[in-house]
């Protein structure tokens, strides 16, 4: 768990984070989004002390992290920036165990830990582990980055618009690539973005900050359905609506129902069907009602575009 | 010295027919050759006009040197060295640009050398007045000449003892950058003989006050000034590329450094040093070459040195004595050059530099 208490920080007058306090479960993703500015990136970097927090304190499963020596507390950090910040003069193979080598662990740990990262961020370690940084290309390297972050095998996992340099298309399939790494080693991750899709999509839950201060702590769906402010409304943008419907599995919210002349649809195994997937079937198709099948477990029932309405002005207060 | 001229075709009408022939050829082959092979056959073509210059040169003063006169010199005429000199840079420029295995590049620059030393041996060069003035200096030529190599060498030892620790201390701190950069721009400024000039007085009153520098063998005029001028001018290239490459680190680099958990120490050990390490080495190679013809001036104040030939044929008007400590001044700093750029090479290979980009370094 990682809990900011009364976190501010000032740069000569000039205040980049203004008294945030947040608790981060262990094993949760969170993300930390805001416009450029909003000091989230400064929050982010009093974990790993790279920002001395001028008040309040920074904790690591109730532990004030000034009592861990500097050193010791940054190694059981993974860390990786938007820049990546590979070293140039080491391979990837090198680059990757740079914090196994100063955790003093064994060569032949070392290098079975080199290879099973490779593998973990899908490179294949024969082919990868002798290249240099510059024979990389921007997403190979991330991938890298996102590795040797991970090779200490560190409970935590500090990101700072890790994806952010990279191009929509390699972005998505990264984000996708590390969703499935996170459900497998279950760090506890502080991420940073002002990707808005990319927060709803990776986060458990997300902290919008704003001119330094903590705006708003809540799930995505939460966030959606009762933005707390206008900022944070206009923030997640004029197809909240849609983006929440997005975000809620159809096979949910199905009742048992008859009706004679349903659309179909049969959701697959390793497929999501969401409402809003729902809702452009029914407008495709000009019905009101549509039959959703679940593969895996046989489950059947309807949605209804009543129903949709109905979850579209749930709780938005205006 | 007045003297006669003697052009090449007076001398040897066969050899200089052959060299005409020579040159026409290698004109036509480069215009005939495909271009990839081009490079290979101007390379060949350096090497056959290098040797038979320098075989004819050798067999033309043979030819003239009359053995029962003793005072009679053989001097080469400029034609002779702008020749030398063009093939020269000929010789290194297609070197560089061939595309050929490293061993045969090795081959072309290290056989000219070779055959060089080859003819030396043969004694083809002791018509000539430069080897007379050898052969009259040799004792002492070879005393001066380690002199020249120890002091040059000691002197950038020096520079690079203060100047890396120096650009360290200027890259971490604000103010003494603001000091330091200035002031080794400043001491370049200073002609070399000011500058020994400058640092006799407080070098003689250190030694004559200071019981511990008087041990040491530290006097005003000698080695001491010599070594300290030419550290003090060894300082820019180095301090100046060691700066430059600690600053051009990566932010990004030097932040995940810092986040993965290294010390101060570790990181800079590990991280900085090393990316700056192939502009440091640039600076040292600089230093190097500057300072190997820079210590000729050491001779004015008694340290010795190849400029002991040099300003005592100055004196004397004799060119050969001139060129006696020009041109292994010369062949000094190529080799300090070169050697440095073999350290260079490796390194930057050791460092992944220039991986995936075909960057050619001269």
């Amino acid at each position: 768990m990682i809990e900011f208490k009364e976190i501010s920080k000032q740069y000569n007058h000039n205040t980049a984070v203004d008294d945030v306090s947040f608790k981060i479960p262990s094993h949760q993703f969170c993300v930390l989004i805001g416009p450029s500015g909003c000091g989230k990136t400064t929050t982010l970097r009093t974990v790993n002390k790279l920002v001395i927090p001028s008040g309040g304190k920074v904790l690591i499963d109730d532990r004030d992290i000034d009592d861990f020596p500097l050193t010791e507390l940054r190694r059981k950090i993974g860390y990786v920036i938007q820049t990546i910040g590979l070293f140039p003069h080491m391979t990837v193979e090198k680059n990757i165990s740079v914090v196994p080598r100063l955790l003093k662990w064994s060569r032949e740990k070392i290098r079975r830990r080199v290879s099973e990262m490779l593998e973990l961020v899908g490179l294949n370690p024969d082919q990868y582990s002798k290249k240099s940084a510059s024979e990389l290309s921007g997403g190979e390297a991330q991938r890298v980055g996102v590795a040797r972050a991970l090779a200490g095998d560190p409970p935590i996992l500090l990101m700072d618009e890790p994806f952010g340099a990279v191009d929509p298309i390699n972005r998505e399939v990264l984000q996708e690539s590390f969703m499935r790494i996170q459900r497998e080693l279950k760090k506890t991750i502080v991420f940073v973005t002002h990707d808005m899709d990319e927060a709803l999509k990776m986060a458990d839950i997300v902290a919008v900050m704003q001119q330094g201060r903590l705006i708003q702590f809540d799930t995505p769906l939460n966030i959606l359905s009762q933005p707390k402010n206008a900022f944070v409304k206009s923030f997640f943008g004029n197809d909240r609506v849609l983006k929440r419907l997005a975000m809620m599995n159809a096979l949910d919210y199905i009742i048992d129902k008859e009706s004679g002349s349903a659309l179909s649809y049969t959701v697959e195994k390793e497929e999501t069907f969401s409402l809003k997937d729902a809702l452009t079937r029914l407008l495709e198709e000009q019905t009101e009602t549509i039959r959703v099948k679940d593969v895996r477990s046989g489950k059947t029932g309807l949605i209804t575009l009543e129903m949709i309405k109905q979850f579209a002005v749930d709780d938005d207060s205006g | 010295m007045p003297g006669n001229e003697f052009p090449l075709f007076t001398i040897s009408p066969l050899l200089s027919v052959i060299l005409v022939i020579i040159l026409s050829l290698s004109l036509f082959f480069e215009q005939k050759a495909e271009n990839r092979k081009k490079d290979f056959f101007v390379l060949l073509f350096v090497f056959i006009w290098f040797a038979l210059l320098l075989f004819i040169t050798g067999l033309s003063a043979d030819r003239l040197s009359d053995p029962d006169n003793t005072i009679q010199r053989i001097s080469l005429s400029a034609g002779f060295w702008f020749s030398l000199f063009s093939l020269y840079i000929l010789l290194f420029c297609k070197r560089h640009y061939l595309n050929a295995h490293p061993l045969i590049k090795a081959l072309f620059s290290g056989g000219t050398l070779f055959f060089l030393l080859l003819l030396l041996l043969n004694k083809t060069f002791d018509s000539l007045s430069l080897m007379k003035e050898y052969t009259n200096n040799s004792e002492r030529f070879v005393k001066e000449l380690i002199n020249h190599i120890s002091i040059a060498f000691t002197s950038v030892g020096w520079g690079i003892a203060i100047g890396m620790p120096l650009a360290i201390w200027a890259w971490k701190s604000r103010r003494v950058e603001k000091a330091v950069l200035p002031f080794v721009k400043l001491v370049q400024t200073i002609p070399s003989l000011s500058m020994f000039g400058l640092l006799i007085p407080p070098l003689s009153f250190l030694a004559a006050n200071v019981l511990f520098f008087k041990r040491l063998g530290i006097s005003g005029i000698g080695d001491t000034p010599a070594i300290v001028a030419l550290s003090l001018y060894a300082l820019l290239p180095i301090v100046q590329n060691t700066y430059t490459g600690l600053k051009q680190v990566d932010e990004g680099v030097v932040d995940a450094a810092r986040g993965m958990g290294m010390t101060p120490l570790q990181r800079f050990l590990s991280v900085e040093f090393l990316i700056a390490l192939p502009s440091i080495l640039t600076g040292i190679r600089t230093a190097m070459v500057q300072i190997i013809g820079n210590t000729t001036m050491a001779a004015l104040i008694g340290a010795g040195g190849l400029g002991i030939f040099i300003f005592q044929g100055l004196g004397q008007g004799a060119m050969d004595l001139i060129l006696l400590g020009a041109v292994p001044i010369i062949i000094l700093a190529l080799i300090a050059d070169s050697g440095m750029n073999i350290l260079q090479t490796r390194i930057r290979k050791l460092l992944l530099f220039d991986r995936n980009r075909e960057v050619r370094s001269i």
